[in-house]
């Protein structure tokens, strides 16, 4: 029977790479080495390096070797000063696909990552910006779990549709800006941030022990192949993910906001 | 069969033997042997040649046990990542001969009452469960607080009967993760991972490493303070409204 959503993802075994170096290395290097470095005794030399391979293979190639290479996870970042060291290394780059998953947290995402976020919608990046819609019911539930004054979500949400609005009047010429806003109502999924060569999931705030915590996987392996294949399902599932139009008037406590907590920056 | 036998008593114990056999293969039985080796011979250069063939294998070594992404996984633990329509069968096989088990659940409980009640330890395992208040406002929106209910009601008669110390407790915060603790053996269900057929990823952690304290952590301070208050954030909506 065949499924109705069919999805494209499948795990997929990566083992090579690290197995042919590992090979390479014995057959060119340590094997001539020890027949060149030797005299009468050679054969004790090649047994007793020949022992410590197997041993050095025995202990490296476990489970943990086999998740680590075939799903990509480059590094775990606890605290928003490490997650910076990820952002600094990926701004020297043109994003040519942006994908962003924004929920919880919005506040701290918007104001640690608008200034690389203008940029490369500047200079043409496909934008596509996934969020919770304002006027969910979910959303003081979630004003709650991440500790935001009622309406704090919505008036960032109007601030990232003024973004997009003034990324397109100041493009670059030639460049097209390409940013599309879509809106869900559905449980908050963790926020996401796919940029150049690596996506970057966080866990939301609510299951860590310090506050933060963000993966950061590989173009290509299967951590990365998972979260961009879920993305494009839901964005492109017309029943769930839905354009809208914010306006001010959804926003309560407007006036508040806007006095007290601009976001700047410069297009 | 022996070898196999062997290899699995030390790894329930969590002994990282593997490492231990080479410093002792390295320093017990390759060193001495070089070095008889080299008093003996009496070649041209024999000292500079044994060292550089030392040399070498310890390059080897080291850039093996220092490679980036499997040294990540080592400090956090992680055994596995999975995508699995049903992915809870994975955490049975740790639970039969548990003694200390943490279970933070609020979706898909009858799965989790299955997993529960089909592979209860025989006795003497001291189990925590947090379940999500079927009365708070997330129950309501995340599914029918009648299930919840429902459940609630089961893990409660359960708890009764079992000859396991069994303390259940009701949170009301954002339901975000399943969560299984089993000993030394994390099982992390993340809800909204989802592809569209239906498969969910999971994430399996071993030993006391970096997620291990994470999620501990997590898990008591949802164990002592199940409700949004002054340490947790929320206070402040609670008095403006």
């Amino acid at each position: 029977m065949k499924k109705k959503n069919e999805s494209t993802f499948s795990v997929k075994r990566k083992t090579k790479g690290y197995e042919l170096f590992l090979i390479l290395y014995i057959v060119l290097i340590i094997v001539p080495s020890i027949i060149l470095a030797s005299g009468d005794k050679a054969w004790v030399n090649i047994v007793l390096a020949a022992g410590l391979i197997v041993l050095v293979l025995f202990y490296y190639f476990d489970n943990t070797y086999d998740t680590s290479v075939s799903w990509g996870m480059r590094a775990v970042y606890t605290a928003p000063e490490q997650e910076r060291s990820f952002i600094d290394y990926h701004r020297t780059h043109f994003w040519k696909e942006t994908d962003i998953t924004l929920s919880y947290d919005i506040k701290n995402f918007l104001k640690s990552k608008i200034h690389e976020l203008a940029v490369m919608a500047r200079l043409g990046s496909k934008m596509r910006i996934l969020m919770l819609d304002p006027q969910s019911e979910y959303v003081p539930l979630l004003e709650k779990a991440c500790s935001m004054k009622p309406g704090e979500y919505a008036y960032y949400v109007l601030q990232v549709q003024n973004f997009a609005l003034r990324a397109a009047q100041a493009a670059v010429e030639k460049s097209v800006v390409d940013i599309q806003i879509k809106y869900y109502d559905s449980l908050p999924f963790d926020n996401m941030l796919r940029a150049y060569d690596a996506m970057l999931v966080y866990d939301n705030k609510e299951n860590t022990d310090n506050g933060f915590l963000a993966y950061s996987f590989e173009n290509g392996l299967n951590g990365y192949n998972f979260y961009k294949t879920m993305f494009n399902e839901k964005w492109n599932d017309e029943s769930f993910a839905y354009g809208k139009e914010i306006t001010a008037n959804m926003v309560p406590n407007m006036r508040s906001f806007a006095d007290n907590d601009p976001i700047t920056y410069t297009v | 069969m022996l070898v196999k036998k062997l290899r699995k008593w030390l790894e329930d114990r969590n002994i990282n033997y593997k490492k231990y056999l080479i410093l002792f293969y390295i320093i017990f039985i390759m060193a001495p042997v070089l070095i008889v080796l080299s008093l003996n011979d009496t070649g041209e250069n024999v000292f500079a040649r044994t060292m550089a063939s030392v040399l070498l294998l310890v390059f080897f070594v080291v850039f093996f046990i220092y490679d980036y992404r499997k040294k990540l996984a080592d400090d956090w633990g992680l055994r596995s990542v999975e995508v699995e329509e049903n992915p809870y069968k994975y955490a049975s096989k740790a639970l039969v001969g548990a003694k200390n088990v943490k279970v933070s659940a609020s979706f898909d409980l009858e799965e989790i009452y299955e997993l529960i009640s089909g592979n209860m330890p025989k006795g003497g395992c001291h189990f925590e469960i947090l379940l999500l208040n079927p009365y708070c406002d997330y129950a309501k929106l995340c599914d029918e607080t009648e299930k919840y209910a429902e459940y609630a009601d089961k893990f409660e008669a359960l708890a009764s009967q079992s000859q396991n110390e069994i303390d259940i407790k009701y949170y009301s915060l954002m339901p975000v993760n399943n969560l299984f603790i089993i000993d030394e053996n994390v099982y992390v269900y993340p809800m909204t991972h989802k592809l569209s057929d239906g498969r969910r990823i999971f994430r399996y952690y071993r030993g006391k490493k970096a997620a291990y304290k994470n999620y501990c952590g997590y898990f008591k301070r949802t164990w002592e303070n199940p409700l949004y208050e002054a340490g947790n954030g929320g206070s402040d909506n609670e008095e403006e409204k």
